[in-house]
C-alpha cells in the first residue's frame, strides 16, 4: 500500500529548527486525527449532559464555550498547515507521473501481470496500448534504455480531492466564524397588524469583544428594519384533524427606506440580504370580556396568548406579563385567570379539558376563580360567544369569549456567513467525489522480448481493488487481441 | 396525537403481506448464506436469488406503503427503518452483481444485520413497552412537508447502509484474522471450512473501506443537507441537537478512520476497531438517541 500513498510531510519532516518542528507537529495528521477523537469524545460527553441538563445549557458550557471553540481553532490550525503542506507533493505526484519503468519496478508493484505472447507477435506494446485506451486511460509511449515502455493514466485531478475537501472544511469554518461575528437571533411575534423593530447594536449586551470589534469595523453591515405582520391565517390542507399550516404575510421596511413583502410558513422564510425571518410556531390570542354582572360594566377586556400545541397553555411569561391572563377585582377579593384556551374542547376520561385538535371547531375559555390569597373557588368553561355567568359569594361575574386570532412567533437571524458555508458544503461534496470516485490509475507496460511476455503493472491511490479489477479486465483484453 | 390516514382493507392487506413476505425471505437468505459459510457453494448463489426476491418484496412494501400514506414513506421509526434496511439490502445486492457473486460469504454476515435491524423494528416493542415504534399511517406534518426531507433522508439511509456493510466485513475480518491466529483450526472441519470460505484480510479490508466511503459520502450529504433544511425550517443550519451531534460523531469516527488509512497506512486490527465504533455510533445515532436522548428529530 506504502507505494499508493502520497508523499506525506511526516515523511520529509527534516528536525531541523525548534520552528520547524512544531510546524510538523501542526501539520501532522496524527494530531488532526488525536483532534478528531477528542471532538468526537467532547460530543459524546455534551450529548449525555443533555439528558440531565436543557440544551441551551450544554451549548453554553460546552459547545460555544472558550475551551472547545479553542480546540475547534486548534484543528482548523491543523487542517491549513497540513493542506498547505500537501499540495506541493501532491501536485508533483499528479502532473509529475513517472512514465519511464523498468521491468523489474514493474514486477515489484502490488498489482502486475507477466502475459505471455506468441514469438510471431509483431507488435505486442501497440496491443497494449489499444487496450490502455480503450479503458479510458490517456496513453504516452516513452523510450527507455531497456525498450520502450507503454504508460497510462486516468483520473488525475482525484489527487487533489483531498485538499478541495481539506478547504471546503476551511470555507465551513469560516463562514460559521464569519457568520457568528456578524449576524445576531431574535425572537419576535406578532398578530394581524403587529409591527416590531429589529435594530443590530454593535454594544449589544450579547457581543463579546471580538464582536464588538469586528461590528465597529464593519458598520455597513448592521441592520435596521420595522416589520408588520400584515396577515396569519391558517389552513388545514390535511384535514381539520393534521396541524394546520399557518402563513404570515410581512412587510419590511429598512432604515434606507426599501421595501420587502414575502410570505413566510415553516420551511418558507422570508429572506432580504443576509436577514432572514423565519416562522417558529404560532399562537392563539381570544378576546374575552369580564363584566360585572350585577352592573353590566366591563370589568376588564383581555387578549392573553395561548401555546398552539393540545396542551393550549397561557405563555404569557414568555413576553414579560405572566398575569396577562388574569383580571383583579381587589375590592371584591376575586382573581378571574385563564389558564387554558382550548380550540377544539373535549374532555379526557379523567375529567380534564384537553384540545382535541388544532382546528377551532369548540373554542373555549378555561376559566378559574381564585381569592387573591389564591384559594380556589369555582373553574368552569367560557364557549365562543355566549356569556356564562360566574356566581360567587362575594359577586356575580359574566365572561364572554368574543372571538379570537392568531399570532406568529417568528425568530429573525442575520447571517452573512449563509452563502460562505453553502459554497464550503458544495466544494466538500465536490472534493469527496474527487477523492472517491475520480480515483487516479497508472498503468505501466513493458516487452520482454527474451521471454516473449508483456510485463503490465498497475498503481492506484485509494482504490486497491478497482486497479485490481482494471488489471483483469486489461489482461484479458490483451489475451483476447492476440492476433489482431 | 396526529389524525391518522384512512387506509383500505386491500391496501393494508398488500402492506403487511408484502412486509412479511420481504421478512421471511431476507431469513431464508440468512440460512442460506450461512449453509454457504459451511462450504455448500451451491448455496450461495441461492442465497443470492432468495434475497434479491425479498428485496423485491420489500421494494412492493414500500411502493404500497407510500400509496398508503400518500406522501414519501420517510417519516418516523417504522418508515426510515424500513428504508434504511431496503436501501442496505439494495447496496448489498449491487456490490454482489458488481462483484460477480463472488463473494457470497458477506452475504452470511450481511443478511443476520437485516434480520436484527427488523427484530427491533417489529420484536423489541413487543418485549419492551418503552420502546413504542408506531406503525399506524399518518400523515406529514407541516414541519417535514418540504423536498428537502426527501434527499435528507434518502442520503441517509444510503450513508447507514454503506456503514452497515462496512461493519459486516469488520465482523468477518476479525473472524478471519482470529482463525488464521487460532493453531487447532484445522482439527476442526468447520473452522477448515470457514477459513477457506472466508475472503482474505486484504480483500475484506478493501471491501470494508469502499462500503465505509460509500456511507461517509452520503453521510457527509445527509449532514449538509440536513444543515441547509434547517437553516430554512428552523432557523439556524445547526442546533447542536443530539441527533445532529451523534452524525457529526459517526462522521469524525469515519474521517478518523478514512485519514488513519490514508496517510498513516493504518490496516488491520486499528481499521477494523474504527469501522466498528463507527457502526455503533451510527446505531446510536438512529436509536439510542430516540430513546435514550431528547430533541427536535423526534418525529415519531
Amino acid at each position: 500500500m506504502a507505494n499508493e500513498m502520497p508523499d506525506t510531510p511526516e515523511k520529509h519532516s527534516v528536525q531541523e529548527s525548534p520552528i520547524k518542528q512544531i510546524l510538523s507537529f501542526l501539520s501532522s495528521m496524527q494530531l488532526g486525527i488525536i483532534l478528531l477523537l477528542l471532538l468526537a469524545v467532547i460530543s459524546v460527553f455534551a450529548t449525555m449532559r443533555s439528558r440531565v441538563e436543557q440544551l441551551d445549557v450544554t451549548v453554553e458550557t460546552i459547545y460555544t464555550s472558550g475551551w472547545f471553540v479553542g480546540i475547534m481553532a486548534f484543528s482548523a490550525l491543523n487542517l491549513l498547515l497540513c493542506t498547505v503542506q500537501r499540495i506541493r507533493p501532491l501536485t508533483r505526484q499528479a502532473l509529475q507521473p513517472n512514465r519511464v519503468m523498468s521491468g523489474d519496478a514493474i514486477k515489484n508493484m502490488a498489482v502486475n501481470r507477466t502475459i505471455k505472447v506468441k514469438t510471431s507477435d509483431s507488435e505486442p506494446l501497440q496491443r497494449v496500448q489499444n487496450v490502455f485506451r480503450a479503458n479510458g486511460l490517456h496513453t504516452v509511449v516513452s523510450d527507455s534504455p531497456a525498450g520502450p515502455v507503454v504508460f497510462g493514466e486516468k483520473g488525475k485531478f482525484g489527487y487533489f480531492g483531498s485538499i478541495v475537501t481539506h478547504i471546503s472544511l476551511l470555507i465551513i469554518l469560516l463562514g460559521a466564524m464569519y457568520g457568528g461575528l456578524t449576524g445576531f437571533e431574535t425572537d419576535n411575534w406578532g398578530k394581524g397588524g403587529d409591527s416590531f423593530t429589529v435594530a443590530q447594536r454593535v454594544f449589544a449586551p450579547e457581543n463579546n469583544s471580538l464582536k464588538r470589534a469586528v461590528l465597529q469595523r464593519l458598520p455597513k453591515t448592521l441592520v435596521n428594519f420595522d416589520a408588520t405582520v400584515q396577515k396569519v391565517e391558517l389552513t388545514y390542507p390535511e384535514g381539520p384533524k393534521v396541524r394546520p399550516k399557518v402563513w404570515a404575510d410581512i412587510t419590511v421596511v429598512e432604515k434606507n427606506g426599501k421595501t420587502h413583502q414575502g410570505r413566510t410558513s415553516i420551511n418558507n422564510p422570508m429572506r432580504f440580504g443576509a436577514v432572514t425571518l423565519y416562522q417558529k410556531s404560532y399562537y392563539w390570542i381570544p378576546q374575552i370580556s369580564v363584566r360585572d354582572a350585577e352592573t353590566g360594566e366591563e370589568i376588564q377586556a383581555l387578549a392573553p396568548m395561548y401555546d398552539s400545541s393540545t396542551r393550549g397553555e397561557h405563555i404569557g411569561m414568555y413576553f414579560g406579563n405572566p398575569r396577562a391572563n388574569q383580571v383583579f377585582i381587589p375590592e371584591k377579593d376575586i382573581v378571574i385567570e385563564f389558564p387554558l384556551f382550548l380550540v377544539d374542547f373535549t374532555m379526557t376520561q379523567g375529567g380534564m379539558p384537553v384540545t382535541a385538535t388544532q382546528h377551532p371547531s369548540r373554542p373555549n375559555a378555561v376559566y378559574e376563580v381564585k381569592g387573591v390569597d389564591g384559594k380556589f373557588i369555582t373553574w368552569g368553561l367560557a364557549p365562543l360567544n355566549n356569556p356564562k355567568l360566574i356566581e360567587t359569594e362575594k359577586g356575580n361575574f359574566e365572561v364572554t369569549l368574543t372571538g379570537f386570532e392568531n399570532a406568529v412567533a417568528l425568530a429573525v437571524t442575520k447571517n452573512t456567513g449563509r452563502p460562505i458555508l453553502f459554497a464550503g458544503a458544495v466544494l466538500m461534496l465536490i472534493g469527496l467525489y474527487m477523492s472517491f470516485f475520480l480515483f487516479p490509475r497508472r498503468f505501466w507496460a513493458v516487452y520482454d522480448d527474451k521471454k516473449a511476455t508483456i510485463l503490465v503493472g498497475g498503481r492506484g491511490y485509494r482504490n486497491r481493488l478497482g486497479i485490481e479489477q482494471l488489471m483483469e479486465k486489461i489482461e484479458s483484453e490483451i489475451l483476447s487481441r492476440e492476433g489482431e | 396525537m396526529p389524525a391518522l390516514i384512512e387506509v383500505s382493507k386491500g391496501g393494508l392487506m398488500a402492506e403487511n403481506t408484502m412486509f412479511y413476505l420481504a421478512v421471511i425471505l431476507y431469513i431464508l437468505a440468512t440460512v442460506a448464506y450461512l449453509m454457504n459459510l459451511t462450504g455448500k457453494k451451491e448455496w450461495g448463489g441461492f442465497a443470492a436469488k432468495v434475497l434479491r426476491a425479498g428485496f423485491l418484496c420489500h421494494t412492493l412494501f414500500v411502493i404500497v406503503r407510500t400509496v398508503n400514506v400518500k406522501r414519501v414513506p420517510f417519516v418516523g421509526h417504522y418508515e426510515f427503518g424500513n428504508l434504511f434496511i431496503w436501501a442496505t439490502v439494495l447496496v448489498y445486492v449491487w456490490t454482489e452483481w458488481r462483484l460477480k457473486d463472488k463473494y457470497h460469504a458477506v452475504g452470511a454476515f450481511l443478511s443476520p444485520l437485516v434480520v436484527l435491524y427488523i427484530g427491533y423494528l417489529k420484536v423489541i416493542p413487543k418485549i419492551i413497552p418503552a420502546v413504542y415504534i408506531p406503525t399506524e399511517h399518518r400523515p406529514l406534518p407541516p414541519v417535514l412537508q418540504s423536498n428537502w426531507l426527501k434527499i435528507h433522508v434518502s442520503s441517509s439511509i444510503f450513508g447507514y447502509a454503506g456503514f452497515t456493510l462496512a461493519f459486516a466485513a469488520a465482523v468477518m475480518w476479525l473472524i478471519k484474522y482470529s482463525l488464521d491466529h487460532k493453531k487447532d483450526v484445522k482439527r476442526s472441519p468447520f473452522l477448515k471450512t470457514l477459513t477457506a470460505v472466508l475472503p482474505s484480510g486484504k480483500i475484506l479490508e478493501e471491501y470494508m473501506y469502499r462500503a465505509s466511503v460509500f456511507g461517509f459520502l452520503f453521510q457527509t450529504a445527509m449532514i449538509i443537507t440536513g444543515a441547509i433544511w434547517a437553516d430554512a425550517s428552523w432557523g439556524r443550519y445547526w442546533g447542536w441537537d443530539p441527533k445532529e451531534m451523534w452524525s457529526l460523531i459517526t462522521w469524525f469516527v469515519f474521517a478518523v478512520y478514512l485519514h488513519a488509512r490514508f496517510t498513516r497506512g493504518w490496516t488491520g486490527m486499528r481499521t477494523v476497531t474504527l469501522v466498528m465504533v463507527g457502526w455503533a455510533s451510527m446505531v446510536f445515532t438512529w436509536i439510542g438517541v430516540a430513546w435514550l436522548l431528547s430533541g427536535i428529530h423526534s418525529f415519531g
